[in-house]
């Protein structure tokens, strides 16, 4: 089951058309970035924005001070994997830095994504 | 969703809105072939069990087409199965008719629980005390939580469906975070296996928790009581192998173009204002995009709080130290980096100019086909006579193979239904009007 899926089946919108499914997914997906948005300083902003946007000094130097064994991970290895035959040649080292900036600076992510989740919930049984 | 106009902000540029509007057509008109592609698949991966449920649930909400492709599919497996394992053509019609008639029955029974509560409780009210599911002559209370192993793989009940004649379903999440739907007697009840293993502690007993739902529990509290439930380094290898693609489409432009919903298109151009110049948009929506980029990775993490992406994924795997735990909170990691993100050099070297927001090419969404259509629909739907297709469908497969195959009539068809066909393909199509 995909994470589209397990969202739906957890929001209950099962019944709603794939098109209204979707706007009640990118709703809850915008919410949750804003609320997260808005716990960062401009600062963490800019270095969140700037990581992607692929600036390699900033990315290199994030996981430098954050993760400097990145490169030993699974998760990295496993981002790295069919690197070389990528056609838009996604850097690892972007999307690995993206994923733990967000963990890090987050540090209520899930009870703030299973806050929106359970609001998104109610407001949609409210129209039921 | 193909009118933005009512909830668009206003646009000075109106070829730009003529743009964007054919922009968001393409994007939708791809989505929606790229869905019914990926049902397919979903559901050629589901057993008859799972389809059944998924059935249930399409006839309930009224989803006669999708109904009609999983009916086809399951159709397919209990064919398959009653004829394997040597592909006999002699099907023995009664096995085939008993098999359907369970396929029916089941669907029946979850169909009519979707829309008649009453028809199936929950484990707790209906007082399931001895359902299947633990081995035999070890109570057991499967519900929602229960850890559970099932076809090999740890997981946890998500879901319980229990009929008025006592037989029960269950839906579970394995610890790949993959979701099956099967019947009691194919699970095993590892708590239930676990305090037998305790009342003979001669026995040994294999037991391992598996995920905690999302949500309910905090990264902290599934540390201190359940470290046994930090994925394994299989367990990780395996859910990046399934979710590395997904995490670096993220960063594709063609994720930008194709995944753009009303709401989404929408949400990009939040805060653009009439007065702004093009600089200050471009920047508005980049912004705006690194929002949505932070929902959607929070949104995935969140759903695997517990079980691979949170901070335990990091520090199990040494890449993460002093992520968590060190007590500086949002705030301490913050300062710590301000270093690197105050450095003039650093942060000019990628200036708004460069970081801007480009929406892909726009392409003709008539130029793709949805399941069961072919080269005739596809010229029709580009203005052309579709009997041209007849003089045309050579020179396709020869400059492009992968995007057509022979069909039993002799004639071509387009292989793969949901895609936009290739520059060099759309170009000679485009010969023709």
């Amino acid at each position: 089951m995909s994470e589209d899926d397990q969202l739906i089946a957890e929001l209950e919108i099962q019944n709603l058309t794939l098109e209204e499914q979707q706007n009640v997914l990118d709703e809850l997906r915008m919410q949750i970035g804003e609320a997260l948005a808005s716990g960062y300083t401009d600062e963490q902003m800019a270095e969140y924005q700037a990581i992607i946007d692929d600036d390699h000094e900033v990315i290199n130097a994030w996981l430098i001070a954050n993760a400097p064994d990145y490169k030993s991970t699974t998760a990295y290895q496993q981002l790295a994997e069919g690197y070389d035959s990528d056609p838009d040649k996604v850097s690892p080292d972007k999307v690995y830095a993206y994923m733990a900036w967000v963990e890090k600076n987050s540090p209520e992510l899930a009870e703030t994504v299973a806050r929106i989740k359970a609001d998104v919930k109610a407001n949609i049984d409210s129209y039921k | 969703m193909s009118e933005q106009g009512p909830t668009t902000p206003p646009q000075p540029n109106a070829e730009r809105v003529s743009m964007n509007d054919r922009l968001l057509n393409a994007m939708n008109k791809h989505v929606e072939n790229t869905e019914v592609a990926a049902l397919q698949e979903s559901y050629d991966a589901m057993d008859v069990d799972e389809l059944a449920l998924e059935l249930a649930e399409a006839i309930d909400r009224d989803d006669t087409i999708g109904a009609e492709q999983i009916r086809a599919t399951a159709d397919y497996k209990i064919m398959d199965q009653i004829t394997r394992p040597d592909h006999q053509t002699d099907v023995a019609d009664d096995e085939y008719s008993d098999e359907v008639t369970k396929f029916s029955d089941m669907v029946g029974q979850l169909s009519k629980r979707l829309s008649s509560p009453g028809d199936w409780v929950a484990p707790s009210a209906a007082g399931a005390g001895d359902v299947l599911g633990a081995p035999e002559g070890v109570p057991s209370e499967l519900a929602i939580g229960s850890h559970v192993t099932f076809e090999g793989k740890k997981g946890f009940i998500q879901e319980v469906f229990t009929s008025s004649t006592g037989d029960q379903m269950f839906e579970i999440m394995d610890e790949e975070g993959d979701m099956h739907f099967t019947r009691s007697e194919n699970v095993v009840d590892i708590d239930a296996v676990a305090v037998a293993a305790e009342a003979a502690p001669a026995e040994a007993v294999d037991v391992v928790a598996g995920p905690v739902e999302a949500g309910t529990t905090s990264p902290e509290d599934t540390a201190t009581t359940a470290p046994e439930n930090l994925p394994t380094p299989e367990a990780k290898e395996k859910w990046f192998a399934k979710h590395k693609e997904k995490l670096k489409n993220i960063f594709r432009p063609s994720y930008w173009g194709a995944r753009f919903s009303g709401v989404q298109y929408r949400f990009m151009e939040k805060g653009v204002t009439e007065n702004m110049t093009d600089e200050e948009r471009n920047k508005q929506r980049n912004k705006n995009r690194g929002i949505m980029m932070l929902g959607i990775a929070g949104s995935a993490v969140g759903l695997y709080a517990a079980g691979l992406l949170t901070h335990q994924l990091f520090d199990a795997l040494g890449a993460h130290p002093g992520a968590v735990g060190a007590g500086g909170g949002g705030g301490g990691g913050g300062g710590g980096e301000a270093a690197a993100i105050t450095d003039p050099n650093a942060h000019s070297g990628s200036g708004s100019a460069e970081t801007t927001f480009n929406p892909p090419e726009v392409i003709d969404p008539n130029f793709t086909i949805s399941n069961n259509e072919g080269g005739y629909r596809l010229l029709g739907s580009l203005g052309i006579d579709p009997s041209k297709w007849d003089g045309i469908e050579q020179q396709l497969k020869t400059l492009s193979p992968s995007e057509f195959f022979l069909m039993d009539d002799g004639h071509y068809g387009l292989q793969n239904p949901g895609a936009i066909l290739s520059e060099p393909v759309r170009n000679l199509i485009n010969t023709l009007k």
